[in-house]
């Protein structure tokens, strides 16, 4: 795996496990499992744009 | 004779098109949104459990391969939206693209996060907020248009040139999709599953 690939891997289990302890812990938490959802909606349609 | 008359694109503004683009795009996204939820919520929430957690392991496992340098080969109808549209009109061929795209399962999805979109609108079972959360890709998607139009005019590019930027940094575009699939799967997970 590139150095990049293990980096992001990393980011993506950290921040995935702080997101999931929120989401479970906090008495909102569906609220926030709706906004990472929403954030995750968002971003694929701005990454689409970089489609051919 | 022109390739616009030809295909009857002449004659109506780029701005007419866009917003009719952008509101098709947003319009059908919000309704397939809400067709989801209202077929979420016939599914009980234990089922709707068992499979969102199902569906956040494989998303963890996709999102780890694609960081990776094989990724996995995307599960897509691989083209664009069909070119015949462009003869039945401007402001028709910009509704009917608009509407394509803003559900996006009919032509190129390019990531797998993509289906994180019509999944959760189902999976949270709630008819609201599938079309809020379809409507939100469908709205990004649909007027973001207005970025291309109006950011190469800003940047003193040509929209060619803006055009092929954009094409040139999809390898970013895949690994930060990927790792955002890869988080939401592992939040997903211990939120509802683990």
């Amino acid at each position: 795996m590139r150095p990049l690939g293990r980096k992001l891997l990393a980011l993506g289990v950290g921040g995935g496990a702080a997101l999931g302890l929120l989401i479970r812990l906090t008495p909102n938490g569906e609220a926030w499992l709706v906004a990472l959802l929403a954030v995750s909606a968002a971003l694929v349609a701005l990454a689409q744009q970089t489609l051919p | 004779m022109h390739a616009a008359h030809q295909r009857n694109q002449a004659g109506t503004s780029w701005i007419a098109k866009a917003v009719v683009f952008a509101l098709a795009a947003t319009l059908a996204s919000v309704l397939a949104g809400w067709v989801l939820g209202f077929a979420g919520e016939a599914i009980s929430f234990n089922a709707r459990v068992a499979v969102a957690s199902l569906l956040a392991v494989i998303a963890i496992g996709i999102g780890a391969l694609e960081l990776g340098p094989r990724p996995p080969r995307l599960l897509q109808w691989d083209g664009e939206t069909p070119q015949r549209w462009m003869n039945a009109g401007a402001l028709r061929w910009a509704s009917l693209n608009g509407a394509a795209l803003g559900i996006g399962a009919t032509s190129r999805i390019g990531f797998w996060l993509w289906y994180a979109i019509p999944c959760s609108a189902f999976l949270l079972g709630d008819p609201l907020l599938g079309a809020l959360l379809y409507g939100i890709y469908g709205c990004v998607r649909g007027w973001s248009v207005w970025a291309f139009l109006l950011l190469p005019r800003r940047l003193g590019i040509g929209g060619d040139a803006f055009g092929v930027w954009l094409v040139t940094h999809g390898e970013w575009s895949r690994l930060v999709a990927a790792t955002q699939l890869l988080a939401m799967g592992i939040a997903v997970a211990i939120a509802i599953g683990l």
